[in-house]
């Protein structure tokens, strides 16, 4: 359940940052969350990977669909995959849940530096 | 054990955020590249999209309201000419950013700012020259002149607008693989944009290569092989009119011998030129022989096919101002149009307004003045050493080092190319003069043309068009037609600029400026039609000297069709557009046919072998069209190809490239000339002759056709030729291949591999004012829009869109598919 908030807080203010803030904003948020939210450092990891993970998932298939998957397309055949849509989603997703994963649970090591 | 976790993930954090913003060379940055938020996916537009109903913009002075039709054409009502200008940037920039930016870096010669030093060498090139330089002058001059200084700076304010309420994330697609900014326009950048027309028109010679071959073969040969004038061609002006004015004089008597610095040495010619066939037809019929009674105009400039397009379509309404037509991205007003009086075209004038000479003594030294180093350029002109002006300019590199540019200015222009002879140890420096260079302001040409309403504005429109020179057909709805070369031209004496000028003397200077209404043009002919497609434009009585590269064969179909047409319609304009009928396999193919049929006449049929002999069966029937599922236009492009690359074998082992003959120039010698030298081929032992050159030239498409299999899929012309419409930075998937189209260079659907009509519109002015138009490209210039490319069908198949000419802005239509207000802020 604390996992699923995390990861729910973790996509929310990532969505937030991406607003205001370079795209690394999301290494910042992750960072954050998992130094003050996480319990244990796979789960501080899985909050962040899941949460941006899910995030730009979502994000790039409903732009996406939305645009009938006329760039995804022509993006796959510029970095030399198939042209298979979901498969760069998935890379998307994949990039920025790494990001996310590794910065929480470089954020929550950092918090177990200072605690017992 | 803590810190050893924290340092451990801290580390691959830091390895992945790197990996992702560093910039690699040759990539984008891959972290923003694929976030969702910043990167491409925000390019991937809605295939609902529309224009924002509202936009407040700061700058407008009065709300400016565009209506687009369902294929994205704007059509802007303005209240004053500023807010009309200012909204068209605001419009061609929000469609069309990323091109125009980077074409006019291209012109100024800024591309390795943005990919590094392998653009050096075409940064060098574009500023060696002078074209930066010459947009600096052109500013200048215009900058005395309000109107245009208005205008561009309407259109740079709408420009810089939209780039100042640009996100990063909003970038067009390419800045974010590239990895760089928008930078603001302004007037400067239009007038590259000018110079780099000029240049892409007009930038085609062959000085060095003319005065090397005539080294090489010497007078006789070269005057075989070479001729000045080649006079089968049908001239713009028709043959026989009379020119009522008396001609300025030539001034100089001299020799137009070759003139370079030793006779045994070649010097390579510069640089890589534009493409040639850089063409265009164009052609207007009177209401005498139309259907309707009305004029028909029809204009097809032919240019290199990529997208984002060349052009964008639009309409500009103003008070005193309605004119809907293409400009290109970047250009105020309508390059190519009509209004509700009249309409225009142009075409490549093709005239060779581009000159070397070879400087004598050229030094740049370091001298002291008042304790200050300063460079000093000098070199002898008339006996006399004469000063230069140096310009230094600093050409950034990305991720390295700055480099820089030396341009000597000499009294014809820059001295825009140095050869060292490393066996004499030895400089050659060469000048240009170009009219490319003369300060002007083509702009306000289309101002004028835009609001023209009758012959008399037409002509004063065109006074101010000094480079490229360009055909400019004209109708109106009172049923005048008239045609003009217009450019400024100056007189020079007969084969003045074949050849390289010696620099050091007066006389070789161009003559005074020919008057703009010296330049060839007539009105209302009596055959009732003026036509152009880059031939030459008079015949030989014309009193002023002048030579070119001139296209021979298209002039002729378009010719012969409208003079063999009556009761013309816009269905008939359509169809010559798209005419696939080749006079050039005309002129040879038969007399190929017959010089090898003798041997079939001897009995000897037997000396065919088969595919030979299914090759000649194609040919034989074959109606000379380039359609698209025809195989005899591949049999024949390749047989005549091979056959002038054997003919003219023996122009190829010199050290320096020279041009082989023209093709009409060929197909006169290969008639005419059958017992001549160059008709051997020195790649055998024996002698040839006609036949047997034929044969070896019909034994490599044999090999060809082997290699494809005899596939006839594959042999079919339109599949043999591929055509392609290729992005800009030529990224395969943005780009469109193999379309399925007839044509070729040289046909009036001039559709080559990657060259062809960029932009076919037909006007027919009147009562009825009827207009169609197509290009092959889109409104939007992202690669993720559906508008990207959504013509290029239509234009394939010779299809026309029936062009929306608003008269006002409330005007309803079924095509109509939002409106947007643009209000001040």
């Amino acid at each position: 359940m604390r996992l699923l908030i995390n990861i729910l807080v973790v996509a929310l203010l990532t969505f937030v940052a991406e607003m205001m803030l370079p795209w690394w904003g999301i290494a910042v948020v992750a960072f954050a969350v998992c130094l003050f939210f996480s319990t244990k450092g796979t789960s501080a990891f899985f909050s962040g990977f899941l949460g941006i993970f899910l995030l730009f998932f979502i994000a790039s298939l409903i732009i996406d669909t939305q645009n009938a998957q006329l760039l995804s397309k022509k993006i796959c055949s510029l970095f030399g995959l198939p042209q298979i849509s979901l498969l760069l989603i998935f890379i998307t997703a994949l990039v920025g849940g790494l990001v996310g994963g590794f910065s929480g649970m470089t954020g929550y090591y950092f918090k177990k530096l200072f605690t017992k | 054990m803590k810190i050893f976790r924290f340092i451990f993930s801290l580390l691959i954090t830091f390895a992945l955020l790197f990996g992702l913003i560093h910039k690699f060379e040759g990539k984008p940055r891959l972290g923003n590249f694929i976030d969702p938020f910043h990167g491409f996916w925000q390019n991937a537009e809605n295939k609902n999209w529309k224009p924002d109903d509202e936009l407040k913009i700061e700058g407008l002075s009065d709300e400016v309201k565009v209506v687009y039709d369902d294929r994205l054409v704007p059509h802007i009502f303005a209240n004053n000419e500023h807010d009309l200008y200012f909204a068209q940037g605001y419009i061609v920039a929000a469609f069309r950013l990323w091109q125009m930016d980077f074409q006019t870096r291209a012109a100024a010669g800024r591309i390795s700012e943005i990919i590094g030093d392998k653009a050096l060498d075409y940064d060098l090139k574009q500023r060696r020259l002078g074209l930066p330089w010459a947009a600096k002058k052109s500013v200048e001059s215009f900058s005395n002149d309000e109107t245009t200084m208005n205008m561009l700076n309407a259109f740079s304010d709408g420009v810089n607008a939209y780039i100042d309420q640009l996100n990063p994330r909003d970038y067009p697609i390419e800045y974010k693989l590239l990895d760089y900014a928008p930078e603001h326009w302004s007037p400067y950048k239009s007038a590259l944009l000018l110079k780099y027309m000029a240049d892409m028109l007009t930038g085609y010679e062959q000085d060095f290569e003319l005065t090397n071959a005539y080294k090489i073969l010497g007078k006789e040969n070269f005057d075989l092989l070479y001729p000045d004038r080649v006079t089968e061609a049908d001239p713009i002006i028709p043959s026989g009119t009379e020119w009522n004015f008396d001609p300025l004089p030539s001034q100089s008597s001299a020799d137009s011998f070759p003139f370079t610095p030793e006779e045994s040495i070649l010097i390579p010619a510069p640089y890589e030129k534009p493409f040639e066939n850089n063409g265009s037809n164009n052609w207007v019929v009177s209401g005498k022989l139309t259907e309707s009674g009305q004029p028909i105009l029809c204009n097809d400039p032919h240019l290199g096919l990529n997208l984002p397009s060349i052009w964008f379509e639009c309409q500009l309404n103003a008070p005193g101002l309605n004119v809907y037509g293409v400009t290109i991205p970047g250009a105020p007003g309508i390059v190519i149009g009509f209004n509700e009086n009249i309409s225009w075209g142009v075409t490549n004038g093709t005239q060779d307004v581009k000159d070397w000479y070879k400087m004598e003594s050229l030094e740049i030294s370091l001298i002291k003045v008042d304790g200050k180093e300063i460079f000093f350029v000098n070199f002898f002109f008339e006996d006399e050493n004469v000063s230069g002006e140096l310009i230094i300019d600093t050409i950034k590199v990305r991720g390295s080092q700055d480099s820089y540019n030396y341009n000597v200015i000499s009294s014809f222009g820059p001295v825009a190319y140095s050869y060292f002879d490393s066996t004499k140890n030895e400089r050659y420096d060469f000048a240009l003069r170009w009219t490319a260079h003369d300060p002007s302001n083509e702009i306000m040409t289309f101002y004028e043309l835009n609001r023209a309403e009758n012959l008399e504005d037409y002509k004063s429109a065109l006074k101010h068009f000094v480079c490229p020179s360009q055909n400019f057909v004209y109708a109106d709805k009172e049923g005048n037609i008239a045609i003009t070369q217009q450019g400024q031209f100056y007189v020079k004496r007969e084969q003045q600029g074949r050849f390289i000028m010696d620099g050091s003397k007066k006389e070789n200077e161009w003559g005074e400026k020919i008057r703009y209404d010296q330049n060839p043009q007539i009105i209302n002919p009596e055959r009732g039609f003026v036509s152009s497609a880059n031939q030459i434009p008079t015949d030989s009585t014309y009193p002023y000297y002048y030579n070119g590269s001139f296209e021979n064969f298209r002039n002729r179909r378009i010719n012969s069709v409208l003079a063999s047409l009556n009761k013309i319609t816009i269905d008939d304009m359509m169809k010559l557009q798209n005419d696939n009928y080749s006079v050039m396999a005309e002129d040879i193919l038969p007399f190929m046919l017959d010089s090898l049929r003798g041997e079939v006449v001897r009995g000897e049929e037997k000396y065919f072998d088969d595919g030979s002999k299914k090759i000649l069966t194609e040919l034989l029937k074959w109606n000379y069209e380039y359609d698209t599922n025809e195989i005899a236009p591949t049999y024949f492009e390749l047989w005549s190809k091979s056959l002038y690359r054997i003919l003219w074998d023996e122009l190829e082992p010199y050290e320096v490239f020279i041009y082989r003959p023209g093709k009409l120039q060929t197909i006169k010698f290969l008639k005419n000339n059958s017992q001549s030298d160059f008709i051997d081929f020195k790649a055998t032992t024996e002698k040839e002759g006609l036949t047997s050159l034929l044969e070896i030239a019909l034994t490599e498409v044999v090999d060809t056709a082997t290699k494809y299999e005899w596939d006839e899929e594959k042999l079919k012309w339109s599949n043999y030729k591929g055509t392609f419409i290729q992005h800009i930075l030529r990224l395969e998937p943005f780009s469109k291949y193999n379309l399925s189209i007839g044509g070729n260079y040289g046909i009036v659907n001039a559709t080559g591999e990657d060259h062809g009509p960029s932009w076919r519109m037909i006007v027919s002015p009147g009562e009825k004012l009827e207009a169609y138009g197509v290009y092959p490209g889109g409104q939007i210039g992202n690669p993720g829009s559906k508008h990207y490319d959504e013509f290029v069908e239509t234009w394939r198949t010779a299809e026309y869109f029936s062009l929306w000419f608003m008269k006002s802005s409330d005007e309803n239509s079924e095509i109509l598919f939002s409106t947007q207000k643009l209000k001040a802020k």
